[in-house]
């Protein structure tokens, strides 16, 4: 300490006083902790018994609707300069998900979603084991997940994962934000684009895919992945057509924007700090094979995008993309075949039938109750926002001479994937969430450079849109994907109560249970499949031929579900199970508020 | 040249000097933690910090000329891989050994905190 004041130049260590402390700087300091303590008291004060078939809005007080709005507004202050201070981004953004993302963890008891209890209980017998069961449940056939998290619980000793579902999707999306602003920053070149890019993030991320799962964490690895490709390797090349591109340009006058595009260029050709291409491309490789060990889909996105990238002249990767997949179609032959033998047609059978893909994922998705059909149009409607501004802001970005080129193949990628297969109905979820990495570096671009002011009020108007959208969206199906204590109070009692080798039923798959036991019992139906057994005959026939007994857990999940999902009558429930008891077959063992257990009587 | 003169004409040393000492400070006792069992509750938020930060980051910002926050994100991106990718080869060769692969990948953590703090003078 003596050196440095030794060493200090006469006055360069003072504490400067700012000439003038502006109200407004103040206020604006405020804003974001303010905006979390408010958002916070009034999720604590929510209701849960008042979120109904419109999920969590009903249950958030105006409070925490004021709160998105003060963040909100300290963003636009932050962003209304022509630099914004990252530092005050960085904590509007983190505000921001915290607030968007925790609602279900401060409301409600217990760690929500069936399948993130399900990959629990994955992690945990990987962890105790150090085996995976490829036969028992097709993700075991990409255990990276789960052997990585598996590998950390028994280490560190924790005694479940399941302590780390309730706030894994706040953590997760947290750790989202710093590569996809690298990549809106590569792309777009200026931070105030990027700013707007990141901001939009959150409130455009409904799809749900980050909760405990092996593609909360793909998705990470491939943002950074293409986030390197882009700016690491990066280049501004012809592509395909390069007669076009020199046709184009003879004798044409200088356009609007060619200044600001050739910056662009500059900066993105003469990258000021890069890491060396070999450390660049084993970096590149590991996070390549980690997302194919992982996840299914993944790394055929990354794969793809980089192939597109390089075939449009915007990464001077040739082939790095065909080898992620080629490594993929490896993983697949090699270490998945326990999913695809006997089962070719669910890999292959979609295979450039993108029509069928398309009303596979819209028809498995649209359906159910009145209300559920609202979120759903919601849903449709936010993504089609996004895509239809993403449009404009290519057209606009065209004509200002940017280089829409690498957020538009971003973009459109995704799409490919829908001809390669409808992934059980999933694929359009995915395909949106993929896209986001180009669409909104395209909205972004709709931003002029110059006046502030304008630019400010449109961006405000937007987030007014997305806020109740979002929440809507993304916590709408919240009746039936919430777990109930007494849900997991009955899946506890079920695996005291029943044998070892036992059958258990579900009548329709959202049910938290196999966060224990994976092995020890035949679940029916497997939880990948949809289904709502509303005949007892259908029931009877999955537990009949079992010796060992058989078991149906009914819960109020479940019952839900049905309702919303497949538009089932309220009291459908209760008719199936006044059914079994008037079949004779079965018998109630256990009951509380929210689950019941009937036990199969075999026959004499 | 002083050292108050080398800090403010280099932000990014402070940055590699903290990335060192608090890649050291979280990877040590988390390696403490693992060997003598310590309970969970304390050993969680440590060893996160530390399998999240190291290797990679260190690694990243000794071998590249990127910005502490590219290195930081390129080297969780490489942190995350390197977990799955030990813990999927310890599946496929049949040993299982998560305490070990855990504290090796410490070690090295510490090893390339270590060598971030030592080439400070050389960069």
């Amino acid at each position: 300490l003596i050196h440095l004041k030794a060493a200090a130049p006469s006055g360069t260590h003072q504490f400067r006083r700012p000439a003038s402390l502006r109200f407004v700087d103040v206020v604006h300091t405020l804003l974001p902790p303010a905006a979390l303590c408010l958002g916070f008291l009034a999720m604590k004060r929510a209701p849960l018994s008042a979120v109904g078939p419109y999920g969590l809005i009903q249950a958030l007080p105006p409070p925490y609707y004021a709160a998105l709005g003060m963040v909100c507004i300290s963003f636009l202050l932050t962003w209304s300069t022509s630099k914004p201070s990252l530092i005050r981004l960085s904590v509007d953004l983190v505000t921001l998900v915290v607030l968007l993302q925790s609602p279900p963890a401060i409301i409600e008891p217990v760690a929500r979603f069936a399948t993130a209890w399900l990959h629990a209980g994955f992690t945990d017998y990987v962890a105790q084991t150090g085996h995976v069961l490829p036969n028992l449940d097709a993700r075991f056939s990409w255990p990276g997940f789960f052997a990585g998290m598996g590998m950390i619980e028994r280490a560190i000793g924790l005694p479940s994962t399941i302590i780390l579902l309730k706030w894994w999707p706040v953590a997760i999306n947290l750790l989202y934000l710093p590569p996809f602003y690298l990549l809106a920053r590569a792309i777009l070149g200026t931070p105030r684009r990027a700013a707007l890019a990141i901001w939009l993030f959150p409130l455009a991320n409904w799809v749900g895919q980050d909760y405990y799962s092996p593609q909360s964490v793909a998705f990470l690895l491939y943002l950074i992945f293409i986030w390197l490709v882009v700016e690491q390797f990066g280049a501004q090349r012809a592509g395909l057509f390069p007669w076009r591109r020199q046709q184009r340009g003879r004798g044409l006058r200088p356009r609007p924007g060619d200044q600001e595009r050739t910056e662009q260029i500059e900066r993105t050709e003469r990258p000021q700090a890069v890491m060396p291409p070999v450390l660049g491309l084993a970096v590149l490789g590991l996070l390549g094979l980690a997302m194919i060990v992982s996840h299914q889909i993944t790394p055929i996105f990354a794969g793809l995008a980089l192939a597109l990238l390089s075939i449009f002249g915007r990464t001077r990767l040739k082939t790095f993309g065909v080898l992620i997949l080629l490594l993929t179609a490896g993983w697949i032959c090699y270490a998945a075949n326990a999913f695809w033998a006997g089962h070719s047609s669910m890999l292959f059978g979609g295979l450039g039938n993108i029509g069928a893909n398309v009303t596979d994922n819209l028809s498995s998705r649209l359906r159910g109750s009145p209300q559920h059909y609202q979120v759903l149009d919601v849903r449709l409607l936010l993504s089609c926002f996004v895509w239809g501004l993403a449009g404009l802001g290519f057209l606009v970005g065209y004509r200002r001479r940017l280089d829409v080129r690498t957020a538009a193949v971003l973009m459109i990628t995704p799409f490919c994937v829908l001809s390669g297969g409808g992934y059980g109905g999933e694929a359009g979820l995915r395909v949106y969430l993929f896209s986001l990495a180009g669409a909104l570096p395209l909205i972004a671009m709709l931003v002029p450079p110059t006046k502030f002011v304008r630019s400010t009020v449109a961006s405000g108007l937007v987030m007014a849109l997305m806020i109740p959208a979002f929440v809507l969206a993304r916590w709408g199906n919240e009746l039936s994907e919430m777990t109930r204590p007494d849900e997991i109070t009955a899946v506890r009692v079920l695996s005291r109560i029943a044998p070892a080798g036992a059958t258990l039923v579900s009548i329709t798959p959202q049910v938290s249970w196999r966060f224990a036991d994976i092995n020890k019992y035949l679940y029916k139906p497997d939880n990948l499949d949809e289904f709502a057994f509303v005949k007892v005959g259908l029931i009877v026939k999955l537990v009949d031929d079992n010796q060992r007994g058989g078991y149906v857990l009914i819960t109020t999940s479940q019952i839900v579900y049905g309702e919303q999902a497949y538009g089932l009558p309220d009291n459908w429930g209760t008719r199936v199970e006044q059914a079994m008891t008037s079949s004779g077959r079965f018998a109630l063992v256990y009951s509380n508020p929210n689950a019941k257990i009937y036990k199969f009587r075999l026959a004499p | 040249m002083t050292l108050t003169r080398d800090f403010r004409a280099r932000p990014d040393e402070i940055a590699r000097l903290t990335i060192g000492c608090v890649g050291l400070a979280v990877s040590i006792p988390s390696l403490a933690g693992i060997a003598f069992g310590a309970p969970w509750q304390v050993m969680f938020p440590v060893a996160l910090i530390a399998l999240l930060l190291g290797p990679g980051v260190p690694l990243m910002m000794l071998l590249s000329r990127m910005p502490t926050a590219k290195s930081i994100v390129a080297g969780i991106g490489v942190d995350v891989s390197l977990l799955i990718l030990i813990a999927q080869g310890m599946i496929m060769i049949h040993v299982w050994q998560p305490k070990y692969a855990v504290g090796s990948l410490l070690v090295l953590s510490m090893m390339m905190s270590i060598c971030l703090l030592a080439c400070y003078d050389m960069v």
